[in-house]
């Protein structure tokens, strides 16, 4: 058997896993696992599912995931979190769909200190997802923003996939950054968007609310600040050089607990529950990261990115013919594979072949990114419905899939709109750096 | 035989075509095609740095590319290299393999293939002009290694450690003031863009790095193959560190035509002022080596011959 | 269902959950350090070197001693897209699959970190800025992921002998 083949009986035999209720995790390391071993034989494959597991348990990186979702657990088990929605509640409850809408906002303001989808997710979703069911939104509808929201983690600056994008293709960090702004907005307003049309097809996935006198609006600032400060010190923080993003994550999470604990908000036994749910919900994300670590590998080594950069400049499609199909790749790929290793992957592949093309490399960044981003929410595996799942486990994974895609297709309008118009992403870049 | 080499750098690394496309050659060609070796960059094999060591070793991969740094435990001999002044950028190569006697017993569970040095550690600045030891004073200052934490520390400054990907940011928000590392960061980190000043021309570290060889992967080889092998990892030492240089030159040179930033050759005063700072570094992680059985004091001396 | 099978082997359900709250106890400790180094850096110029490994193993410890409570909790994320169509028996059969599979790819995972924690006692492997012994941890990987294993093990002999009690 060819290499390619064996490659391909891996990814069939981790979807049939996936659909069996195989849990992710295990579907990605058996996959990757066996599939090595069928390429290099045993020792190989174990060396790998051995490298690969305390890489990823081990990894600095990744720390800010439960120090990210324990902040959450704590402010929402403390009632920081209704506060903050109570807030946004009294601003724009009474506009249909007004709290997915906040929960989107949220979601991009966050984005803004963390280069992580998964962390935006968590730390907004804690906080959105049951406020939202307390106001009776459906439940496609609350898990859907979240999901969606938070892939502008991966957007909006600071990004993980610009970091890893630039350092690919030697292109400035700083440009990748300032591309990433106004992509950013657009997105967020397209989300935004997605939600009215939802709620307008459909009043009752966010109905809206009654409307709040201007005076409870300013009160309830007061039931906000504990979090509003916390955010504002930790996130505050970053940008004024005080803290890393994994700094802030822990400080922040530490300071939600002293003021928890000193407000009396929180008793011992509610602190041992917010703890608990932490590790449970972070050391699942753990697992699946390190099936993703075992899985990726395999994938690179039975050279099927390879093979499909080769059939790609063989089609002889033109610019912009290739371009689409390399974006519908990306989707293909992106059901199944996590963002870091497809960017990893696929960049080193494609990049040659975009800038052979004509198009800008800032301006591809951007596009690579979104499209990548679209990859966390579409199924079977989508990091970020998992993540959503794991802070929403009555939800069936068929409903937040769902109530996904009407952001899904405002991604895909973004798509379109940055092709047409490439100035959103390189007017700031040129314009600061000439 | 096709022979794996996995790699943790970028795809678009010197190193792809210029050292590991040279090795993949030289190997085809003394065995007449017997043996090949593919390249896996960017970490398609697994992307942690630290974990290269133990991929050549449970073979993974048959070759590894990574920094005896990463796993400093393994190689307290070969990482006296390190120390200030102890060897210069041009003559660190050759040193090592002319003194291999000293460090070989550190390469038993992994065969050593090819083993060459960085360009000499300069400081990378990221608002504060370092032109005296004084300026140091209180800079908090990444550093790569251990050794090289202790020589920050002997010129005043606050060594600290934090792994690579975050160093772009935490240069530029503030929360470190400087990077010790080589001028190849000014492109491939990307320092340039947030470090206004470099700070070179002192003994500050040399960094060593190697390419592992499984230790089965090498013995199955036929005596002919292996003789050719130990003779290519050789070459591939010298051209490697060549790369390297080149690399140096190349970001210094990147790092100067960069608007508003200023690269700083400290005076020879100046420089001597670090380095008399740093000269009781040597000693002390000589006597500790020593204190652990390491025949450090000689293999140090021989180096600086 | 987890909850019937916990209530079957009583001094399992109780023991992940006290391996849970070590794993808490260690988030909450690396959460104080994160807070103690960015104060200490940033107030008193004098940072923790070495104290991201101090974290990452940290971490190896939260995570290892939380997976046997994430497992019997049922908490690894599943797609449940076709869970209607399969029926009761279709779950129960793809549930033995699950865990048949996990059993052998854990029990490879498990006895390679056998020999990792062997060879870096041996070897006397360290951290690079701290000299931490790097062993104990691989020994922690040992004990999760083979508990994790057990676990599942267990849970097939349990679905095999659905009335019967574990002897
Ligand atoms: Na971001
Ligand atoms: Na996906």
């Amino acid at each position: 058997m060819s290499e390619v083949t064996i490659g391909l009986f891996g990814i069939a035999g981790m979807f049939v896993l996936l659909a069996l209720r195989v849990p992710v995790a295990m579907s990605m390391l058996a996959a990757g696992f066996f599939g090595t071993w069928a390429l290099h034989g045993e020792r190989s494959a174990v060396a790998v599912l051995s490298s690969e597991t305390f890489s990823a348990v081990s990894s600095y990186s990744l720390i800010v995931i439960p120090l990210f979702i324990l902040m959450g657990n704590i402010a929402s088990a403390a009632g920081f979190s209704r506060g903050l929605y109570e807030l946004a509640y009294a601003w724009v409850g009474r506009f249909r769909g007004g709290l997915a809408s906040a929960s989107i906002l949220g979601c991009a303001a966050f984005s803004a200190v963390s280069g992580s989808s998964v962390a935006t997710a968590v730390t907004i979703g804690r906080v959105a997802i049951p406020e939202m069911n307390r106001y009776k939104y459906s439940s496609s509808m609350a898990t859907g923003a979240v999901a969606a929201g938070g892939t502008l983690g991966f957007l909006i600056p600071p990004s993980t996939g610009f970091v890893l994008y630039s350092i690919l293709t030697e292109q400035s960090l700083g440009r990748l950054f300032m591309a990433g702004i106004l992509p950013g907005i657009l997105l967020t307003l397209l989300f935004v968007g997605a939600i009215l049309v939802t709620t307008t097809l459909d009043p009752k996935a966010g109905p809206h609310g009654e409307v709040v006198p201007m005076r409870q609006r300013f009160e309830r600032l007061i039931g906000a600040s504990p979090l509003i400060s916390v955010i504002f010190i930790s996130i505050g923080g970053i940008y004024a050089g005080v803290f890393t993003p994994v700094e802030a994550a822990g400080v922040g999470a530490f300071l939600v607990l002293v003021f928890a604990v000193l407000g009396r908000k929180l008793d011992l036994k509610g602190i041992h529950t917010a703890f608990m749910d932490t590790v449970k919900t972070s050391t699942m994300l753990y697992v699946i990261v390190i099936g993703a670590g075992i899985f990726s590998p395999f994938l690179a080594l039975t050279g099927i990115p390879q093979s499909l950069s080769d059939m790609l400049s063989n089609l002889g499609l033109g610019a912009l013919g290739t371009l689409i199909v390399i974006l519908l790749a990306y989707v293909v790929l992106g059901m199944f594979m996590d963002a870091l290793s497809m960017i990893v992957i696929t960049i080193p592949i494609v990049f040659p072949i975009i800038v052979s093309l004509g198009y800008d490399p800032i301006w591809f960044g951007v596009i690579a990114v979104i499209v990548i981003e679209m990859g966390m929410i579409t199924p079977p595996v989508g990091i970020n419905v998992f993540v959503v799942k794991a802070i929403a486990p009555n939800v069936p994974m068929g409903t937040i899939f769902r109530g996904v895609l009407p952001f899904w297709i405002a991604m895909l309008v973004a798509l379109v709109l940055l092709i047409a118009f490439p100035e959103i992403a390189l007017f700031i870049p040129n314009s600061m750096f000439g | 035989q096709e022979m794996k080499l996995a790699d943790f750098l970028p795809p678009q690394h010197a190193y792809q075509e210029q050292v590991y496309g040279v090795l993949a050659e030289k190997v085809a060609e003394a065995t007449g095609g017997d043996v090949t070796i593919k390249v896996f960059p960017g970490g398609a094999l697994g992307g942690n740095p630290v974990e290269q060591y133990d991929r050549a070793l449970n073979g993974v991969a048959e070759i590894a590319f990574s920094l005896q740094g990463y796993t400093a435990s393994k190689f307290p001999m070969t990482l006296m290299v390190e120390l200030p002044g102890v060897v210069n950028e041009q003559n660190a190569t050759d040193a090592l393999w002319d003194n291999f006697e000293y460090i070989k017993d550190e390469y038993k569970r992994v065969h050593l293939l090819s083993l060459w040095t960085n360009g000499e550690n300069v400081l990378y600045t990221r608002d504060k002009a370092v032109r005296s030891l004084a300026d140091v004073k209180g800079l908090k200052i990444r550093v790569p290694s251990k050794n090289a934490g202790l020589v920050v520390e002997s010129w005043g400054g606050v060594p600290l450690s934090m792994p690579m990907p975050e160093i772009y940011n935490a240069l530029q928000t503030g929360v470190i003031d400087g990077v010790l590392i080589d001028s190849t960061a000014t492109y491939a980190f990307r320092f340039g863009e947030v470090a206004k000043y470099v700070t070179a021309g002192m003994n500050a570290s040399i960094s060593p790095f190697a390419l592992f060889m499984n230790r089965d992967a090498y013995r199955d080889l036929t005596d002919e193959q292996q003789a050719a092998f130990d003779e290519i990892g050789r070459e591939i030492s010298t051209i490697a560190n060549k790369v390297q240089l080149e690399g140096v030159a190349y970001g210094r040179k990147l790092f100067i035509d960069m608007e508003d930033n200023e690269w700083i050759d400290l005076s020879p005063e100046a420089a001597a002022e670090f380095n008399a700072a740093s000269a009781q570094v040597i000693e002390d992680v000589v006597s500790e080596a020593e204190a652990k059985g390491l025949n450090a004091r000689a293999f140090v001396a021989a180096l600086q011959e | 269902m987890t909850h019937k099978l916990g209530a079957r082997l009583k001094w399992i359900s109780r023991a992940d959950i006290w391996l849970a709250t070590i794993a808490c106890m260690v988030l909450a400790g690396m959460m104080v350090f994160v807070f103690a180094g960015a104060i200490m850096r940033y107030a008193f110029n004098a940072p923790i070197h070495g104290g991201n490994e101090v974290l990452e193993l940290a971490s190896v410890a939260a995570v290892m001693f939380s997976v046997p409570y994430c497992t019997t909790q049922d908490a690894h994320v599943r797609i449940d897209l076709l869970d209607g169509a399969l029926g009761r028996i279709g779950r129960a059969l793809t549930d033995f699959m699950y865990r048949a599979i996990g059993v052998v790819v854990l029990w490879f995972l498990t006895k390679s970190y056998i020999d990792r924690t062997l060879d870096a006692y041996e070897f006397e492997d360290v951290t690079n800025m701290l000299d931490i012994q790097i062993w104990p941890f691989y020994a922690l990987i040992v004990f999760g992921m083979g508990l994790y294993g057990v676990i599942l093990a267990a849970q097939i002999v349990w679905s095999l002998f659905p009335k019967g009690t574990p002897s």
